[in-house]
């Protein structure tokens, strides 16, 4: 880049003693390419180019279905609320004085999660005044619509928090098992198996070499398999019988726990 | 992960040993764990490169079906954003003329300074040439102006110079080499495209940003760049940029 400051007919951009700001995160750069085509693409939202708003669209709107598919947002609702969202975000970004991240993917998407969770916290508000209003004394229709929206009065009749309800609890025990038995990087990294990342990927996230990266790979997986299969072993049957349903073991153990766990009570009773 | 004891004989006997089984397993249960566990914290720089791979995959990932209607949704998101910052994209309109300004020689000697009057009566602006250019820290007015340029059509009568654009500062709007036109005044507006100087760094060409009683914020549309301050003094500002010459592609 010319340096505008040597010559005074000449002007443009800021010299190079004020390149543009370090860019380097510990241990998580983008590939040059990404960021370039990232920071191009913001660019040419700031002087409303259509076709760069296309391209924002297409760019991120699987991310946010999937986010809100997690997220257990409810499916009727998915378009709507990650399109809203595009909206909002990319007039964001527009601006000129906006921050412009590192990471648009992931800038986005963090910017998305949160909007769900606030979303969630509205929603059980509203539902928490709206059983309010419904169990008070003289309270009349009136005093339900007034408070409910569209949404909240769809989830006074769905499940609490979440649009799509709740694992049970034998596997939300699973899930917290697992999180105390693995480290944060253990489930990074199981997180990306799950994605299919590839490992030549994943040996270049995590600087390593390949057979490096496929190693850890299949380590992690064995043991897991076999914490879990351990986990298993000292639950109650039923719950044994779930946990076994995750690993595909549905028609042999899973199905005889159940069996016995019915018998049992019903020789109890 | 803590080493661990073996797998219990129960658990072994339901793959019958079998390693294809135990890996399809293993395989269930890493699916099932990214199914239902969290996602990994977006806001974690660790975890960024992650969620750049994840939104292109995902992409890629479409079915044709699901294409299809991303397009069309994409198609309707455009229109709408792009009718929603009309006002804001008719602001960021600058008059063009393609190709690169004609000069003649100046009418009148001397610098700039005596110049620009005289090439105002015969509604012309006076041109700065970067072979001429002044090293960092000269005064723009004190260069000496050998060329003008007509004013084109539709340009109202006024004080005008013309400079040559280097950097990618202002990209996509403006280009390296591209010649501006500034109607010479000390007016900061909002949102309008100005030539300022930066105390000690030379003359840059900028958005105005917010506009305060102490300063004034010059912002760039590259975002490569932050935005800049410089102090409210009249004496910074050159003036603001009403047309520029392109001869750039994007401009046919």
């Amino acid at each position: 880049m010319e340096r505008e400051g040597d010559v005074g007919s000449k002007i443009g951009g800021h010299g190079e003693q004020e390149a543009p700001p370090a860019l380097e995160r510990r241990g998580a750069a983008a590939p040059d390419d990404q960021r370039s085509a990232d920071r191009a693409l913001v660019a040419r939202l700031r002087v409303h180019d259509e076709a760069a708003y296309r391209e924002f669209f297409l760019r991120h709107r699987p991310l946010l279905l999937e986010l809100a598919r997690r997220g257990r947002v409810r499916p009727e609702l998915r378009d709507e609320i990650a399109g809203d969202f595009l909206e909002r975000i990319s007039m964001k970004l527009a601006r000129p004085t906006s921050v412009v991240p590192d990471h648009l993917a992931a800038y986005v998407a963090a910017a998305f999660t949160r909007h769900l969770i606030d979303r969630a916290r509205a929603r059980r508000s509203r539902s928490a005044a709206l059983r309010e209003a419904m169990t008070a004394r003289d309270s009349g229709e009136w005093v339900v619509s007034s408070l409910s929206s569209e949404d909240a009065l769809r989830a006074s009749v769905g499940a609490g928090g979440r649009d799509d309800g709740e694992l049970p609890a034998a596997l939300r025990a699973l899930l917290g098992f697992v999180e105390s038995e693995t480290s944060e990087e253990e489930r990074r990294l199981l997180w990306w198996l799950a994605e299919r990342v590839p490992q030549r990927q994943i040996a270049e996230w995590t600087g390593v070499s390949h057979g490096a990266a496929r190693l850890r790979v299949m380590r992690l997986r064995a043991k897991l398999r076999q914490r879990i299969l351990t986990y298993v072993a000292g639950q109650p049957p039923d719950e044994r019988a779930a946990v076994l349903r995750v690993l595909g073991r549905a028609a042999t153990e899973a199905e005889a726990s159940s069996g016995r766990v019915t018998a049992g009570r019903e020789s109890d009773a | 992960m803590r080493e661990h004891d073996d797998e219990t004989p129960k658990a072994r006997a339901a793959t019958g040993g079998d390693p294809h089984a135990e890996q399809r397993e293993a395989d269930r249960l890493v699916q099932w764990l990214g199914e239902h566990g969290e996602l990994p914290d977006p806001s974690d720089a660790a975890n960024a490169p992650f969620y750049d791979w994840w939104s292109r995959e995902l992409r890629a990932r479409e079915g044709s079906a699901a294409r299809a209607e991303s397009e069309r949704l994409a198609d309707e998101f455009a229109a709408r954003m792009v009718a929603r910052t009309s006002s804001g994209a008719k602001r960021n309109a600058l008059a063009t003329v393609v190709g690169a300004p004609a000069g003649r020689p100046s009418e009148s000697g001397g610098s700039m300074r005596s110049s620009i009057e005289a090439a105002e009566r015969a509604r012309s602006a006076v041109v700065l040439d970067h072979a001429v250019a002044a090293g960092a820290g000269r005064d723009l007015w004190d260069e000496p102006a050998e060329r003008w340029v007509e004013l084109p059509a539709g340009v109202p009568d006024g004080r005008y110079v013309v400079l040559t654009v280097a950097g990618d500062s202002m990209h996509p709007m403006l280009h390296a080499g591209d010649s501006v036109l500034v109607r010479v005044g000390p007016e900061v507006v909002r949102q309008s495209i100005v030539v300022a100087r930066r105390p000690d760094d030379g003359y840059v060409v900028k958005r105005v940003g917010a506009v305060t009683a102490r300063d004034v914020e010059l912002t760039s549309l590259n975002p490569a760049y932050p935005p800049v301050r410089i102090p409210r003094d009249e004496r910074l500002v050159v003036g603001t940029v009403v047309l520029r010459w392109c001869g750039h592609e994007s401009a046919r």
